[in-house]
């Protein structure tokens, strides 16, 4: 075995030499034009993508050597087990993964840490060693999928990143890392056998070497079915994104509409006596619109910056604030000299309080955590609390500073302040001039409008038809799309004057892919749930939709994915036992199960 | 009360003694303006074009003048010597280019004209005289609300700052001398906003004016040893400016305590102040003082009843004041002495002159030297454009009250339309000088009367607060209605041929007028105006915004300061109920609104909600500039509200419209929202 790992090793010296010398260079190179630790997930992504392509083309370099029958049967017929030619095989590339990606990452953060001034966090370590984890996850993937009956095997990798690859603390991360790597191990491992083509032998190794391809199949069928849909759509002259214009009283149009249009027509149906002067008066205003877009807060030793600012730059005192997980407080530096410039706490310069939350940095250079607005007064160096949240809320968008208000939407409320002008403050107290309670929580919220009349307001609710993108996941569920708008008086009394329910403008089966596999859909969705994200409105698990559509459609998929499995275990030997694990697998999973079963079980 | 009263039954008194004479030079006007020439038709754009050359102004030591040159893409700032004039042989003397692009800078000559203090949003430069060399030497704390405030000519070698910081929870009000090489430090401190200072020669502190107290008077004191006492006490609508220091002599104009700003010496021994010269006519406050070059005294002063007025202290300055006035009949002139008094900036204004007209006056040989005339020719020459009439008539309640008429030429006036134009604030005044738009209307054929009915100020504390919150159906209305029943007894103006047009508080008078005398006009223009006053005070205390200094009085204490009762509910229920909004699903003459969209003043939705409830049948036009706040600025924006003005006239009285240009038209497109009966092509 030993020999195995020495020869691998010798094998792939001089390249790895090589990939190490240009990605220390690189990393230097970038770290010299940015710093690349409070980079944002999306910069960050492209530098992941190679990492993970690097263990994937080691995989096919160096198990891939290995497919053709002859050199199959010189590897595997060694003097060792399997499970020794495979470790071998898997710790060579660890070491080599560790050597060209771990090492150069580690000595630019030590580096950093040691002879700098700029903020290094825990989570930084541990990123590093996640990014190793994802690399060498990417290495088993390629070499279960060289080493597999069907090249499709590929698709297991898309189960570890479901798993694991989320922006959250990169402790918590360890556990779902460590699983998804256990798990694509021990299914790597299982792969290496002398007759690739046989039957995956033993229930349980069947289960666990199927559901990643599971998981992977019914992602690639979500992502086949929108793409058929709307391109049937397209063709048939029917989608609603695609033509001149979006349906009549559908949640298009209503999005595409001015502000002033979007409550005209959500003041339509009004029997209120008011109605007709407002939407008289609405085309004469410029109403604002205010969504839920800050979808997230950063979370302690986050996993990657979220693309939101965490620090600011004290032009007069040439000092740049960074945050720092580890201490929960901003660290100084300046960026002439390279010089520490001490710490920013709760208290202000030169205190050591620590914030409860990381906070965001609001283009009016406040402070934003999910709880809480702070100001920073640079003159006197102190920050203030401004305003404070009920237990349980937080903010949901950016404070948007329009109609010489300070407007604030949150996950229960649409606030709207004013700035005490003539208060001998830098920092002007803010004064409640209205609120009003989210008609129907934060839970697909599309957004608000509002309109400055002579008398009061006019605020617009419209709740969207329950798509909810996160990165670059969708996860819909059916919700009906609604309107409701209010009336808020001088004296910030609100009273409901219209409501009206907007049509779907696509069905049910496009908006959502439960039907498609329901157990699947949830558990996709499972992670998003679970684990701590700093979603500023939570992942709700839809178990059941309310929509009688989608039980048929589902129903239908599940009867014909066990009747197409029927149809094909019939032409195979396989066992009773197993074609009942295939036909109960069918039942509950539907066509990815289906399709599972045909990939791996070899038909005569 | 007491003043109101004496001064209503002086004004009663005093009206016959000069109401024929006035009924004769009415008359008289009337003639001449009939059996004048009709002037062509001048384009729209003509009346709007600025002088090449403006900002004049010459440096205290008299050699040089700074000026602005716009060169059509840039206004540049120049300086000019004086003395190379055409009696030394060149054209002019020479020039220096001080900013290429001065747009945002102001420009200031420090006391002994060695420099030019260049402050503009962001910091302060200075342009040295000798060296010809400029450099900025300040850069504001945005911080600290730092801004530029002001220089003084006693202080050569300093300008002046203003920091605004908090401190204890109350501002801190802190005032910096600079120097010319950036050097700051602090002169004064006050809690509340200082207005005026004057200073010594080293730019120590002798005398300054600011707020005081809870009701924000303002207050005059002297300083000295970081101790001050109070000299005098103006409490709101009063105002004491401290003008003149010499030992332990101060001059100020102001009211202290009567009807009229007038000149006001404090004797230090008697500790008393002492009226040194008041409006001879008692129309006027006192508007300009000169002092005499060793500043030792008094040397005249200038008033406006109807135009500039000035009065010498000596027979000798009276004969120079004489002189001049008589090269510049009928000018307001604005007078700026060099520091040895011998030569004096002019600057003359007109109605009938398309642009004020600059000379250098030579007090010894009483010459007179025109400066930049061919930059500031007028191609709309004199005597086809409107001189200023003065107007005096009674209202309802006998008050005397005073404006202006400008009558077109060439046609029969009792057939001429005539359009009232309000002035804003309402603390405000008309001054009869120079207004394009004004002329613009004459010229097709309209009379136009521009009345200061009661609340505008220049008149004294009674005529500011006559209107006792009388802002709806009578009060100011009945000024203006009655002012222009004044005009039409008189032959001047069309009963059946009269319109309404003002910005701000001038288009809520408009508004009134088509409200409570809905038969009476032809239409009304309407920019930027409240649709129930109380509201939009209301608004502008709530909401904040440029209506009002953030360091001056708040609402509460500035309205009832000039007899607005603002903090009784009936005035705003009053208001209300005799509201423009309140009256308007009644409303039947054709109106046409402007609005900035970005107006902190008169909010927009006010008009919005206005435009909505009008009458369908009335429903008014509206131009809402997206750009524009309180006012338009920009050149095609402001023509956009001229047009709105002329074309409405020319829709109801036919006086002509210049087409509008490929831009404005675009312009109007996309802003204008045409009305129910106000017709818009």
């Amino acid at each position: 075995m030993k020999d195995l790992f020495f020869s691998e090793l010798r094998r792939f010296r001089w390249l790895a030499l090589v990939a190490f010398t240009a990605n220390f260079l690189l990393l230097l190179f970038l770290h010299r034009v940015s710093n690349l630790l409070q980079q944002s997930w999306l910069d960050a992504l492209p530098m992941l993508f190679i990492y993970l392509a690097a263990g994937l083309a080691l995989a096919i370099a160096q198990v891939g050597s290995y497919r053709k029958p002859s050199q199959w049967a010189w590897l595997i017929h060694r003097p060792l087990s399997p499970a020794r030619i495979f470790a071998a095989l898997a710790l060579s590339s660890l070491a080599l993964l560790a050597f060209v990606i771990f090492l150069p990452m580690l000595l630019l953060l030590l580096g950093t840490d040691f002879l700098t001034a700029r903020v290094v966090d825990l989570r930084h370590y541990l990123l590093i060693v996640h990014v190793l984890a994802f690399a060498l996850m990417a290495w088993m993937a390629g070499a279960h999928a060289c080493v597999s009956r069907s090249r499709m095997a590929i698709v297991v990798f898309f189960a570890p990143q479901l798993l694991a690859l989320h922006l959250v603390s990169t402790i918590e991360l360890l556990l779902p890392v460590l699983l998804a790597l256990g798990w694509l191990t021990y299914i790597t491992g299982r792969s290496f056998r002398a007759n690739r083509e046989a039957p995956i032998r033993g229930t349980a190794t069947l289960l666990v070497t199927a559901l990643p391809l599971q998981l992977g199949l019914f992602l690639l069928s979500v992502v086949l079915w929108r793409f058929l849909f709307v391109s049937g759509s397209i063709l048939l002259g029917v989608d609603p994104l695609n033509t001149d214009y979006p349906p009549e009283g559908g949640l298009i149009a209503t999005e595409r509409a001015e502000p002033s249009e979007g409550i005209a027509l959500g003041l339509a149906s009004s029997e209120d006596s008011r109605a007709a002067s407002w939407r008289a008066q609405l085309p004469l205003l410029e109403p604002l619109r205010i969504a839920p877009a800050l979808q997230r807060f950063p979370v302690r030793q986050q996993f990657s910056n979220l693309y939101l600012p965490t620090g600011w730059y004290d032009e007069e005192r040439n000092v740049s604030w960074t945050f720092s997980h580890d201490r929960m407080l901003f660290i100084g530096r300046n960026p002439e000299s390279g010089v520490a410039k001490g710490v920013f706490g709760l208290g202000g310069a030169g205190d050591v309080m620590p914030f409860d939350a990381v906070p965001i940095v609001t283009e009016n250079n406040d402070l934003l955590t999910p709880h809480a607005l702070y100001g920073i007064d640079e003159e006197a160096q102190t920050i203030e609390l401004r305003l404070e949240l009920h237990d349980n809320e937080q903010f949901t968008a950016m404070p948007q500073r329009e109609f010489g208000r300070l407007l604030l939407l949150t996950n229960q409320r649409l606030i709207a302040l004013r700035e005490d002008q003539r208060a001998a403050a830098t920092i002007k107290p803010l004064v409640s001039d209205w609120e009003l309670a989210l008609p129907e929580g934060p839970q697909h919220l599309d957004f608000a409008s509002l309109a400055e009349l002579m008398d009061g307001w006019l605020v617009s609710f419209v709740y969207g038809d329950g798509i909810r993108q996160i990165g670059f996941s969708q996860f819909n569920v059916v919700t009906p799309p609604w309107q409701q708008v209010l009336f808020v008086d001088a004296d910030g009394k609100a009273a409901v004057v219209a409501e009206r329910r907007i049509n779907d403008d696509r069905p049910a089966m496009y908006r959502t892919d439960w039907w498609l596999s329901p157990p699947l859909d949830i558990f996709t969705t499972l992670p998003e749930a679970v684990l701590d994200k700093g979603l500023t409105w939570p992942m709700q698990l839809s178990l059941l939709p309310r929509v009688p559509v989608l039980y048929i459609a589902g129903a239908l998929m599940l009867i014909l994915s066990t009747g197409t499995a029927c149809w094909w275990l019939r032409g195979t030997r396989v066992t009773p036992a197993r074609r009942r694990v295939w036909l109960v697998s069918c039942a509950l999973l539907g066509l990815p199960a289906l399709l599972s079963l045909l990939l791996l079980e070899p038909r005569e | 009360m007491l003043h109101h009263m004496l001064w209503l039954v002086l004004a009663v008194a005093t009206l016959p003694a000069y109401a024929s004479e006035h009924d004769a030079a009415l008359s008289a006007a009337r003639k001449a303006a009939e059996t004048a020439p009709r002037p062509p038709h001048f384009s729209r754009s003509a009346f709007l074009e600025d002088a090449g050359v403006r900002g004049i102004a010459m440096s205290p030591d008299g050699k040089w003048l700074a000026f602005r040159r716009d060169t059509g893409h840039r206004l540049e700032l120049w300086i000019r010597e004086i003395e190379a004039g055409p009696e030394h042989g060149h054209k002019h003397g020479k020039a220096h280019r001080v900013i290429a692009d001065s747009e945002g800078t102001a420009a200031y000559w420090s006391g002994d004209g060695a420099r030019l203090w260049l402050p503009d949003e962001n910091g302060l430069g200075v342009f040295d005289i000798a060296t010809k060399t400029g450099r900025r030497i300040f850069r504001y704390d945005e911080s600290r609300q730092q801004a530029f405030w002001r220089v003084d000519p006693n202080a050569p070698g300093i300008a002046l700052l203003r920091e605004k910081v908090p401190e204890g929870g109350a501002w801190l009000y802190r005032y910096l001398a600079i120097d010319a090489a950036g050097r700051t430090r602090v002169i004064a401190e006050t809690r509340l906003a200082l207005q005026s200072v004057l200073l010594d020669a080293d730019g120590s502190l002798r005398y300054a004016a600011g707020y005081d107290g809870e009701a924000f008077d303002t207050v005059i004191w002297k300083t000295a040893d970081g101790k001050k006492r109070e000299l005098m006490r103006c409490p709101l609508p009063q105002r004491c400016r401290p003008v003149a220091w010499s030992g332990d002599t101060v001059w100020a104009l102001a009211h202290n305590g009567e009807d009229l700003v007038s000149l006001q010496k404090y004797d230090a021994e008697t500790r008393q102040w002492q009226t040194l010269h008041k409006d001879p006519r008692g129309l006027s406050d006192a508007v300009s003082i000169l002092m005499q070059p060793d500043g030792k005294d008094w040397y005249a002063m200038a008033y406006r009843p109807d135009r500039v007025e000035w009065h010498g202290r000596t027979a000798q300055a009276d004969a120079a004041l004489a002189a001049l006035e008589a090269m510049l009949p009928d000018a307001s002139l604005d007078i700026s002495p060099a520091n040895d008094g011998k030569r004096w900036l002019v600057q003359a204004t007109k109605s009938g002159w398309q642009y004020d007209r600059f000379f250098l006056f030579d007090v010894a040989t009483e010459s007179l030297r025109e400066l930049f005339a061919a930059e500031r020719h007028s191609k709309l020459p004199e005597s086809q454009l409107a001189g200023m009439l003065p107007v005096h008539w009674r209202s309802r309640d006998g008050m005397v009250l005073h404006g202006y008429a400008f009558l077109p030429k060439g046609v029969p006036l009792e057939t001429a339309p005539i359009i009232a134009f309000m002035h804003g604030g309402p603390f405000a005044r008309s001054n009869g000088g120079r207004d394009p738009g004004t002329q613009l209307m004459v010229n097709r054929g309209y009379i136009v009367f521009k009345p200061n009915f009661r609340a505008s100020v220049g008149y004294g504390v009674t005529y500011a607060t006559a209107a006792r919150g009388n802002f709806g159906r009578t009060g100011v209305l009945d000024d203006i209605i009655t002012g222009l029943d004044y005009l039409i007894a008189n032959g001047m103006g069309d009963p059946e041929q009269q319109a309404v047009a003002g910005h701000s508080f001038g288009g809520y008078a408009s508004l009134l007028a088509v409200t409570h005398y809905p038969d009476r006009f032809a239409f009304a223009v309407p920019s930027a105006a409240p649709v129930n006053i109380a509201w939009t005070m209301k608004d502008i205390a709530v909401e904040g915004g440029s209506a009002l200094s953030a360091d001056g009085p708040p609402i509460e204490a500035l309205l009832p300061g000039f007899g607005m009762p603002y903090g009784d509910p009936a005035w705003h229920e009053r208001m209300q109920r005799e509201s423009p909004l309140a009256h308007a699903a009644r409303l039947r003459t054709p109106v046409y609104l402007w609005a900035g969209a970005k107006d902190d003043r008169v909010a927009v939705e006010s008009l919005a909600r206005y435009a909505a409830e009008a009458n369908p049948e009335f429903r008014p036009a509206l131009l809402i500039d997206p750009g524009a706040g309180h006012s338009p600025r920009e050149r095609l924006n402001v023509e956009a509200l001229a047009w709105l003005i002329e074309n409405a006239a020319n829709e109801h009285f036919g006086g002509g419209v210049t087409p509008p240009s490929p831009q404005l038209q675009a312009f109007l497109k996309r802003n204008l929202r045409a009305g129910g009966t106000a017709p818009v092509r």
